[in-house]
């Protein structure tokens, strides 16, 4: 019967068009959310009359279905939160709810979103106001990260950051930049050592003291002039003074590498390698490489004019801070900073990526789940494969465009009218062949 | 939402425009502050996840030119160590006095040649002969004045020394919790710079005590040696050690007792020559306490001996005995050329010839040694008296040339010696004063011009309205849409 058929469409339309208007409707609600996907209503006909010789046609309708364009990216703002995270690209930050974390039983479901400004609760947890923890891989005490599975959650644990934590970064690494002054080797010179303290610091954070006297030798007569050698003696604070090298330095004097190392021979301690510079002393905390320079080198200890200038010694470790601020880089490395300036790395945020974003199961809180259809997950390291940088300070807007969802607004308004007109037509005319029996 | 995008970088605009003219602000109202770097705010533009976004605000800088500071420091210390120096030579020729003066040494050695004349030209007069005791006793009281004063210079010294030790010591203290405190709050992400002003004027207040070279380290540290290669503050600060003594006599000498310097519990060279610390008045006041007036002393003293040899030989008075002592005694015994050190501070007329000590006036014109009264109208002795004053003699000590002296010629030499040292060290005080204006005339050119900050107010000003205007306009477009 068409004419009923075409009141079936009608509503049919009248359906479709406020499943569109909600879409709509929605759209414009969060237009201001972060991370929010717009949502988009699509239409599809049915058709009920298969021939077209019959005569008749039978109105088949409309039909709507959702999807929800998670791929679609919104453009990325700028905030004033270290830990508020957007990601420049493809991959979703893996993130779980707060409830799972506290439970005793049970696997933390992997969720993921694009965006979120996470703060440090109670716990230390980095959470979201809305309740979604970040999830990442935590680094070792050296700042290096392990391999973790890539397919499951196995390798990831909430990020805790304990606002008082302290921490140290021993010494390793010296290098001594130091000029000696050449006129104290000269012959009637009184030969006084000079001596020179450097901090280093311990494997607990403690400061300790290489001290270090360089002695001049002076020349005995007949022989003249300058001898150009010194007696380098090197002792450990945290070994109450044990020396631990001592070494005869001997400069050259020539035109073209005038001042620098001649030769370095070892009278006792650590060995000097003539091809790195560097000497290998042991100190109470193990072993510290200290870089005197190459033979011929002019940037290690050199011996020139008539000053001592210990000015370029450089030295890596920190003593123990306080944590002052936490970080994220585009790499998904949380950093923490200590307020003695030493930055240690604490987290990785790997990125999640599915074959099909657009079918993840859309949660509250701009929160996404793994359904059959999106395909498995993947932890990617950020901006490698197809994933994006990670920004800290940064948001990621809305998908919303404002102006486009109100002029589908009123497309939608005379659609819906158009198929209201349809009934109201459908109607009149039923009731004209009614009226045709009096 | 584009819209939304030029709301959010006009918003960035405003703030960086506003924090623009905060750092405007500051450098205005320090203009005239001391130790104040202009600050300049650093921005960019903002790029979040690839995209443009708005504008950045990267920071404050502080805009200093370390090696004019660097050359000033250096010229502060020079002068520091050439005031020192300079004051002590002027002390020392106030001690002595100028020779015009009636109070001044060669003035009283002339007093006391012309009173022997006058008591040999009436040799029984009493008063007369009173008259050149008195001056003599003048002689012996001025030369112990001066080298009392000598080692009050000394005493002066050492207590400088003890001062400054304890003001390098607090600066660098102060240095090194400042560098704990810029690495924090930099850190922080905060602004430095004022811990930065003020850890520039502490080291310049330790700049003339010794001369400092500043070293940039990590984190917006620093580290600070000396020119000598002494590590001041390198993450921790060095201690300098110390020890002042209240009372300094002339046998005292650096070492034992009087105390030298330690660098972290070692101890270091205090010479004006080696010294790790040298070229600021710390160790030019070494140099004082050890140097220069242990040397005006022993001049002095080298005086007083030449006079005590002048009396006590047997051509000016045939009545002494081989051990005797002369008209002028150390402390009251004959004089011992191995204990020379410190005369001048021992001198005293012979008890024999002084009636305050019970002595007997006739002495002087009969000879010290002479035990029964001569003939009161005999002038030979005071005329020997006289002559011993006038005969050019060799100095034997003190660092005088070979050349034979007069008493007189010898006391002016030794005042013009000091007086030439004081010229030396005024030369030297007015280039390094010369010097320091200079660097600090350079690094003053370089503050706060408030028409350049003007300038920027200006720009400031169109920048914020522009911003506005751009937020205004995205407004009336939202309005536009909504009115749809």
């Amino acid at each position: 019967m068409t004419i009923s058929s075409s009141l079936n469409a009608g509503v049919a339309g009248l359906f479709a068009n406020a499943t569109k208007l909600a879409t709509i409707s929605d759209n414009i609600a969060n237009s201001n959310t972060f991370g929010y996907k717009r949502a988009m209503a699509d239409f599809d006909s049915f058709v009920i009359t298969q021939s077209s010789s019959s005569g008749t046609y039978s109105a088949g309708g409309v039909r709507a279905s959702t999807t929800r364009l998670v791929e679609e990216r919104g453009p990325i703002v700028s905030t004033s939160n270290a830990m508020d995270i957007a990601i420049a690209g493809r991959g979703m930050l893996p993130v779980t709810t707060t409830t799972s974390v506290g439970a005793t039983s049970g696997d933390q479901p992997l969720m993921m979103t694009t965006t979120g400004s996470f703060h440090t609760d109670s716990n230390g947890i980095l959470r979201t106001k809305s309740g979604l923890v970040l999830l990442g891989v935590p680094a070792n005490a050296d700042g290096s990260i392990d391999t973790f599975p890539r397919d499951t959650t196995a390798g990831l644990e909430p990020v805790r950051i304990n606002s008082n934590q302290t921490a140290g970064d021993p010494t390793t690494q010296m290098n001594l930049g130091v000029n000696l002054p050449a006129t104290e080797t000269e012959l009637g010179m009184p030969g006084t050592p000079l001596p020179l303290s450097v901090e280093y610091f311990g494997n607990l954070g403690t400061s300790e003291t290489l001290d270090i006297t360089f002695t001049p030798t002076i020349p005995t007569p007949p022989t003249t002039g300058f001898s150009n050698t010194w007696t380098m003696e090197i002792t450990d604070s945290a070994q109450a003074g044990a020396s631990i090298g001592n070494y005869t330095l001997t400069f050259d004097d020539s035109q073209a590498n005038g001042g620098t190392l001649a030769s370095v021979t070892v009278n006792s301690g650590g060995a000097y390698d003539p091809a790195t510079g560097e000497l290998a002393l042991t100190v109470d905390g193990g072993p510290l490489t200290v870089t005197i320079g190459q033979l011929g080198d002019t940037n290690g200890l050199t011996q020139l004019s008539d000053r001592f200038a210990p000015t370029s010694i450089t030295k890596d470790g920190s003593p123990v801070g306080n944590l002052t601020s936490v970080e994220i880089d585009e790499n998904g490395f949380i950093n923490a900073t200590y307020d003695t300036g030493f930055i240690r790395r604490l987290y990785q945020v790997p990125l999640v990526d599915v074959p099909s974003p657009n079918n993840l199961i859309a949660m509250n809180n701009q929160a996404y789940q793994v359904s059959p259809n999106s395909g498995s997950f993947f932890l990617w390291d950020a901006g490698d494969g197809p994933t994006g940088a990670v920004s800290g300070y940064a948001r990621e807007g809305s998908t919303t465009d404002v102006a486009g969802e109100l002029t589908a607004l009123i497309q939608t308004q005379r659609a819906y009218s158009s198929n209201a007109k349809v009934i109201q037509t459908v109607d009149e005319m039923l009731q004209e062949t009614t009226n045709i029996k009096r | 939402m584009t819209i939304t995008g030029s709301i959010a970088n006009a918003l960035s605009g405003l703030n960086a425009t506003s924090r623009r003219a905060e750092v405007v602000s500051s450098n205005i109202a320090n203009a005239n502050t001391d130790g104040y770097g202009v600050r300049q705010l650093d921005v960019s533009a903002a790029t979040v996840g690839g995209g443009g976004s708005g504008v950045r605000i990267d920071g404050v800088t502080r805009l200093i030119d370390n090696g004019i500071i660097q050359d000033r420091r250096l010229a502060d210390a020079g002068v520091g160590s050439n005031t020192t120096n300079m004051k002590f030579f002027e002390n020392l020729e106030k001690q002595i006095g100028i020779p015009e003066e009636p109070g001044s040494l060669s003035g009283r050695f002339a007093a006391f040649e012309s009173a022997l004349i006058t008591a040999a030209s009436d040799p029984a007069s009493e008063p007369g002969l009173n008259a050149a005791l008195n001056e003599a006793r003048g002689i012996t009281q001025h030369l112990k004045q001066t080298s009392d004063g000598i080692q009050t210079l000394r005493e002066e010294a050492d207590n400088a020394i003890s001062t400054q030790v304890k003001q390098l010591n607090e600066a660098l203290q102060q240095v090194k919790d400042l560098n704990v405190s810029i690495a924090a709050t930099q850190a922080r992400g905060l602004d430095t710079a004022a811990l930065m002003d003020q850890r520039q004027r502490v080291i310049d207040g330790v700049s003339s005590i010794v001369p400092v070279n500043q070293v940039a380290r990590d984190n917006g540290t620093v580290a600070l040696f000396t020119r000598g290669g002494a590590v001041l503050v390198d993450s921790k600060a060095a201690e300098i050690g110390f020890t002042a003594t209240k009372v300094i006599t002339p046998g005292m000498s650096a070492g034992s007792p009087l105390s030298g310097l330690t660098l972290n519990g070692v101890a270091i060279d205090t010479s004006s020559e080696h010294s790790m610390l040298k070229g600021g008045s710390l160790i030019a006041e070494f140099a004082v306490r050890d140097e220069l007036a242990p040397d005006a002393q022993a001049q002095m003293d080298a005086v007083a001996r030449n006079l005590v040899e002048r009396f006590q030989s047997v051509t000016t008075d045939p009545t002494l005995g081989p051990t005797d002592a002369g008209l002028f005694t150390d402390g009251g015994a004959a004089f011992d050329p191995l204990n020379e050190e410190g005369l001048s501070a021992r001198l005293e007329i012979n008890a024999l010839v002084d009636p305050a000590a019970g002595g007997e006036i006739r002495r002087l014109r009969d000879g010290i040694g002479a035990a029964t009264p001569g003939d009161v109208g005999d002038a030979t002795q005071l005329q020997r008296l006289a002559s011993a004053l006038q005969t050019p003699q060799t100095v034997l000590s003190g660092g005088f040339s070979a050349e034979p002296r007069s008493m007189t010629v010898l006391t002016s030499d030794l005042l013009s010696g000091f007086g030439i040292q004081r010229q030396a060290a005024e030369a030297n005080l007015s280039y390094s004063n010369a010097q320091y204006e200079t660097f600090r005339t350079l690094e003053l050119q370089a503050g706060v011009d408030t028409d350049r900050e003007m300038q920027e107010l200006l720009l400031v000003e169109q920048a914020y309205a522009a911003n506005a205007r751009v937020l205004q306009t995205a407004d009336e477009l939202i309005q536009m849409l909504i009115g749809l």
